[in-house]
């Protein structure tokens, strides 16, 4: 098998989706795959991949394959990264396969028809995060994106920093796309069905929104329960206060053993007493978001490209 | 596994979840609304749905698993908590829907599992005071349980075991202690105490009204696990009331009869192989509900 190199003269800052664009053309397989250089897929990813897409239905255009990482056990926000990525890949995405809905595609790993990306056009060469929208795409162009039972491993960042830069750029990424998707709501509901069109309204609007609100929800409560500040409730007073308590409690509750029970299917269950914690990561994820926000209005293609390579742990620990 | 590669049996108990939280739901919004008696009526409705659904879900035929639903409301227990003479059918609910998730729990071990053992451990809380007991002395064991190819990480898996049970019992406790709000007062059909009676008896009813958890696991051709964990739960009802009888509670013969009742029913549930032993399982149905009758008359034949 002859390998060949190609070098995007995009530039580094500029969003992947450009890249991909710019060697689209030159691909001459039926099947394209997207890796990062760090990646460790299953030996034997490419085989299922092309017997998925072999023996399924012809509407499917892309295989997401799920995602998670070598370094998980190398500090507590690598643990907590990977609680985070197994609930994502290991039941979320699995759960819209099964709803038929808009799957928002994770940055590597996707399998894909050749002449399907071509008919779409490829990925948006604007989006930071090109994979999030192509999903989208692809369900509006009459498309699937489903899921493969086959893992890749990756390098989870593994210093607050990095993982901040990183984290921001992908929650810009899902305000592009659904500030691009929202700009015909009526067309993205035509497209999508209900379904599709609430699905994304939860899982990219969700995304993104309640990372921004979190924080401030935990300043009312702490403001109304510790300072006796009520002005925020309104003329509803105590009913509000109370409804929005149990709201806070019991929402805080389902996902931090949502978080703990994600690792449960790999049988990583040393690191489901970490799921207790998750309340301080989506603190961070909430400064991301704010992050975010910021650049998207200042700088709303740039690219913050993660630092690979530090980790101490070897790729083979997967 | 996708949802489609699940065999029938295990898409039909896979739906248990949703059972339970349509209780849990009821529990919630409709039971303040409610004359006690529609409560009581909805209790054993739901009751029998499960057993009927757990059996069928099993593998037994049709017709044997009417005979099973039946005969498990015709168990003197069952019987009398469900018109509401003595005991509670609560306890019967929250006895049958935690062995049948212990079970379910022991043969697969998946996290759809996982989710609904917590959650019958949590609902048992706010039925009956004994859900509390079961949480504590069945969880061990249920975890300690081998499982060939299962990477050995019990803690975590305790953890997640635990953790909706221990979130139920702090809001019970936050409810009951500083709101005094205390969600068992919906429930319309508080335990009735039945005949108190010496120790003794109420061991001998444990034993006698058990011939389905005898079978369960003394018999080779129906003893999985699954069924044990099933058996344990009835055990741990009758000790616990037999305990709490010693030490001056109000527990009676009525709360063991429930609750080897209600094991004896999930642990029939989890035979395998079910349809082949479907006539053996209504017989062993038949004879606890003769014996439970008798047991029940036999304190005052005694006395």
């Amino acid at each position: 098998m002859g390998a060949e190199s190609l070098r995007s003269s995009t530039g580094k800052k500029a969003p992947l989706g450009k890249a991909c664009n710019y060697a689209l053309p030159f691909a001459r397989g039926e099947f394209i795959v997207i890796f990062d250089a760090e990646d460790r897929p299953e030996p034997d990813q490419l085989r299922k991949a092309v017997a998925r897409f072999r023996s399924g239905p012809k509407d499917v255009g892309c295989l997401q394959a799920r995602l998670n990482f070598y370094n998980r056990n190398e500090n507590w926000l690598t643990r907590l990264f990977a609680l985070d990525y197994a609930l994502w890949f290991d039941f979320l995405l699995p759960g819209l396969d099964v709803l038929r809905v808009p799957m928002p595609l994770g940055g590597t790993s996707n399998h894909f028809r050749t002449d399907v990306l071509r008919k779409i056009h490829g990925w948006d060469s604007f989006n930071v995060t090109e994979d999030a929208d192509l999903g989208i795409r692809l369900a509006r162009l009459g498309h699937r994106a489903t899921t493969l039972d086959s893992t890749t491993f990756e390098e989870a960042t593994n210093r607050t920093g990095d993982w901040l830069k990183q984290r921001s750029r992908w929650l810009k990424g899902y305000m592009q796309t659904w500030l691009v998707h929202m700009r015909d709501p009526l067309a993205l509901w035509r497209h999508a069905g209900t379904r599709g069109f609430f699905a994304f309204q939860l899982f990219i609007g969700g995304t993104f929104v309640s990372s921004l609100a979190n924080p401030l929800m935990w300043l009312m409560f702490i403001a109304s329960h510790a300072l006796g500040i009520t002005i925020f409730l309104g003329p509803f007073g105590e009913a509000l206060a109370r409804a929005s308590l149990f709201s806070l409690i019991a929402g805080n509750v389902l996902f931090v053993y949502l978080a703990m029970l994600g690792p449960y299917r790999r049988g990583w269950l040393q690191l489901a007493p970490y799921g207790l914690i998750a309340p301080l990561y989506w603190l961070l994820i909430s400064v991301a978001a704010y992050r975010a926000v910021w650049q998207l209005v200042r700088r709303p293609f740039h690219w913050d490209k993660t630092r690979h390579g530090v980790s101490h742990f070897k790729a083979t620990a997967a | 596994m996708t949802l489609a590669e699940f065999s029938p049996l295990q898409r039909a108990q896979s739906t248990l979840p949703f059972l339970i939280a349509a209780l849990a739901l009821a529990l919630a919004v409709l039971l303040p609304l409610l004359p006690s008696s529609v409560v009581l009526a909805g209790a054993d409705t739901l009751f029998a749905a499960l057993i009927f659904h757990g059996a069928l879900a099993a593998g037994y035929p049709l017709l044997h698993t009417l005979a099973i639903t039946v005969l498990s409301f015709a168990q003197a227990g069952i019987f009398q908590s469900a018109a509401d003479k003595a005991g509670s059918v609560w306890l019967g609910l929250a006895v049958y829907c935690v062995a049948s998730a212990a079970a379910n729990f022991v043969r697969y071990r998946d996290a759809r599992r996982v989710m609904v053992l917590g959650a019958a451990l949590s609902l048992a809380q706010l039925l009956d005071p004994m859900g509390a007991l079961l949480a504590v002395f069945l969880l061990p064991v249920c975890v300690g349980l081998p499982r060939a190819g299962e990477a050995a990480n019990k803690a975590g898996l305790l953890a997640l075991l635990l953790f909706m049970p221990v979130v139920t019992a702090i809001v019970l406790a936050y409810a009951r202690g500083v709101l005094g709000f205390n969600p068992m007062q919906f429930l319309g059909a508080a335990h009735r105490l039945g005949e108190q009676v010496p120790l003794y008896l109420l061991l001998l009813a444990g034993f006698a009204s058990a011939p389905v958890l005898w079978l369960t696991m003394f018999v080779r051709v129906v003893r999985r696990a699954d069924g044990l964990i099933a058996v344990y739960s009835g055990l741990i009802v009758m000790v616990a009331t037999a305990l709490a009888s010693l030490l001056g509670a109000d527990r009676d013969v009525a709360s063991v009869l429930i609750g080897v009742g209600a094991a004896s029913a999930a642990g029939l549930c989890a035979w395998p192989r079910a349809a082949r032993h479907a006539d053996l399982a209504v017989a062993a149905m038949a004879l606890a509900a003769v014996v439970s009758w008798l047991l029940v008359n036999l304190p005052s034949a005694v006395t």
